[in-house]
């Protein structure tokens, strides 16, 4: 199975992102494998830790059924180690196969992961994402800065993710991105929609007072749609669609400009 | 013939004020700190009240950031630790055979710092707001321009940190001390019973973890007090600016929260494990299998403890190589824990288990561990553990 994976992540790709094996799936398929392999696993360690607990009960009969077999401790004796020590890392060595190899498996996901689907990454959508207390901005290449996330269905979208003041962390937990909203530096998350329609996105670390209400909607259109809208917002570049009421607006337009520490995308205000 | 330290008895207050005896100390830590169990979980309670219904209409949504985090702060520092020093205290002078710890009026000193950091963390709650930054206490909202009002509870809650942190590091010199100083004539390290050698482990991390937790606080208490910015960018007029030369400070505040936070994890749980050992001999009529492998894993858990941290820190953007080394320090820590349950379970075999009330909570402790242990395996895949991040307790609460 895992081979087939792998092949999956590095055929060549068509150059739009329906193709690409979402980050959802890719969660999706370990969890499904470490929730049943983790279920069997404690359903027999549970077994039989209840099988010894319950066979070797003292039954109150005041004999000891293994008194010619084992050596019970006294009273004020110096501890030491009880005999059985074999079976002890027999069952150890047991586990440890299974964990590292799951682990080791689920590696070379991580890695597909960290550095995205490369053939549509050309093709990829790139959002600057500002989080602050207590919202999201989106910034897209051409300036335009919104509150909502509008992408198109079936395309692989890079997220570059910052926080104007506190930490924050950016989730669409139904899209299974997730990455920390770490002011003064910027992390990267991406993700492809399959599907259209309205995803919620929420804040992950606790901010403040507005937290649990710091969460937006994702809305993924179709592609066309999407490119009618994206047309529609040319030329308001800057905080020209901004909300009046967000009282981010100026901070918001100082950031626009990224500074040299910062390792922001540099294609803030050109035409994708 | 009894110790006789010229202590009024047991029946008089006074005596609980004067004593230096390690028994009646130990009896004090376990009382104050059930005190701090009904504080916290009392703050529990009223969260859990407040989200009977979807508004903030109880404790308001700052009121609800104070009773989190305090229930948070009070549960971890103030009571689950010191109820296991409260047993430390009474069990490992009797253990190893000493007639006290190596300095009782310091053992006297940890105590009353504990009781009074405990009440500064009280007092808090009466100064404008307290501490409302969650219990890892994320920079910069832990910092003055972030905290609504005076922040003077705030800053009582950072100070009560400290104090508490004097506490425990005045503890662990006193038990490390006793331990190498005081045993019974011809008793080897290795040979003294399970519970203590817990205890040596866990003041050997706490001795480390907590100097990482105290460089911390004190660079954050100089921002609350000083007004230096160690943890936040410098303020440009009334709004923050990102573009100021300290890009690093939330980031600084989460590898030192964590170089403390993880190790704090098995201080937690060791004298835990100490007691299960311990019961579960007891109560099987078998010695622990593996003793000696047992002992070693859980030195190596101490060890690894320190080289763990930034798991909590995955999606910090931090590169992969350092995911790569976290991820398989990880895993690796989880291995002598497979191998102390193992022991745990064989330990039973061939026993005479009695089902007393003591073994009941070893064997529910130890089934619990199991499945905490299997689960905590699913946040060493990196994958799964970005999405469990932020989700009820994940990070925190995870012992692997």
């Amino acid at each position: 199975m895992a081979t087939s994976l792998i092949t999956y992540a590095t055929v060549a790709f068509p150059l739009h992102g329906g193709d690409v094996r979402a980050p959802s799936a890719v969660f999706e398929q370990i969890f499904e494998v470490f929730l049943l392999l983790g279920t069997a696993v404690g359903v027999v360690v549970v077994a039989y830790t209840m099988y010894h607990a319950l066979k070797y009960r003292d039954d109150g009969s005041g004999t000891d059924p293994y008194a010619d077999k084992v050596e019970r401790p006294e009273m004020g004796e110096l501890p030491t180690g009880g005999t059985g020590g074999r079976k002890v890392f027999y069952s150890f060595s047991i586990s440890a196969i299974i964990v590292v190899s799951l682990i080791a498996w689920t590696y070379s996901q991580l890695l597909y992961i960290e550095q995205g689907p490369d053939p549509a990454q050309e093709e990829a959508l790139e959002i600057d994402v500002e989080g602050y207390r207590f919202g999201w901005d989106f910034i897209y290449p051409n300036g335009h800065t919104a509150n909502t996330l509008r992408v198109p269905q079936d395309r692989v979208v890079r997220l570059q993710v910052t926080s104007t003041d506190v930490f924050h962390n950016f989730g669409i937990p139904e899209l299974r991105v997730k990455t920390d909203a770490v002011p003064g530096q910027y992390t990267s998350a991406w993700f492809t929609a399959n599907e259209t329609g309205t995803y919620a996105a929420k804040c992950y670390e606790l901010c403040g007072s507005g937290h649990s209400l710091m969460t937006t909607d994702v809305v993924v259109m179709p592609q066309d749609e999407y490119k009618a809208w994206y047309n529609g917002t040319e030329g308001s570049a800057g905080s020209g669609d901004q909300p009046a009421a967000n009282g981010t607006a100026t901070e918001s337009a100082s950031l626009g400009t990224p500074t040299a520490g910062d390792v922001a995308t540099t294609t803030g205000g050109a035409p994708a | 013939m009894s110790h006789d330290h010229g202590l009024p008895p047991k029946s008089s207050v006074s005596r609980w004020f004067l004593t230096t005896n390690h028994k009646d100390i130990g009896v004090l830590y376990l009382i104050t700190a059930l005190f701090f169990l009904v504080f916290g979980g009392v703050l529990a309670l009223l969260f859990r009240l407040e989200l009977i219904s979807s508004g903030a209409d109880l404790l308001g949504s700052m009121g609800y950031n104070q009773a989190v985090s305090t229930h948070g702060l009070l549960m971890v520092f103030w009571f689950i630790s010191p109820f296991a020093f409260g047993f430390a205290n009474y069990l490992v002078p009797l253990q190893i055979g000493a007639d006290d710890l190596a300095f009782p009026r310091l053992n006297a000193l940890s105590y009353w710092l504990y009781l009074f950091s405990g009440i500064l963390m009280g007092v808090s709650f009466f100064q404008g707001t307290t501490f409302a930054g969650g219990w890892t206490m994320y920079a910069p909202l832990n910092t003055p321009a972030y905290i609504p009002g005076e922040g003077l509870g705030a800053t009582s809650v950072v100070l009560a940190l400290i104090m508490f942190t004097a506490a425990v590091t005045l503890g662990s010199v006193n038990f490390l001390t006793t331990m190498y100083r005081m045993r019974a004539e011809g008793l080897r390290m290795r040979d003294i019973p399970i519970f203590s050698l817990s205890i040596n482990l866990t003041v050997w991390m706490m001795l480390f973890a907590f100097a990482a937790l105290l460089a911390a606080l004190m660079i954050l208490a100089s921002d609350h007090i000083l007004g230096t910015t160690y943890f936040q960018y410098s303020i440009d007029g009334t709004t923050m600016a990102t573009d100021a030369d300290n890009p690093g400070a939330s980031l600084l505040w989460a590898h030192l929260f964590w170089f403390f936070g993880h190790p704090e994890v098995y201080i937690v749980f060791f004298p835990a494990l100490g007691v299960m050992a311990e019961c579960f001999q007891t109560f099987t009529g078998r010695r622990l299998v593996g003793r000696k492998w047992f002992i070693i894993s859980m030195v190596l858990v101490a060890l690894q403890s320190f080289v763990v941290w930034m798991h909590h820190m995955f999606l910090t953007g931090i590169n992969l190589p350092i995911k790569t080394i976290f991820m398989a320090t990880t895993i690796g820590i989880s291995l002598p824990f497979d191998l102390m349950v193992f022991s745990l379970i064989y330990t039973m075999a061939k026993g005479r288990v009695r089902f007393t009330t003591p073994f009941l909570f070893s064997l529910g402790a130890l089934i619990l561990f199991i499945i905490g242990g299997i689960t905590g395996v699913f946040l060493g895949a990196i994958v799964l553990d970005y999405q469990f991040r932020g989700t009820t307790g994940s990070s925190p609460t995870s012992t692997t």
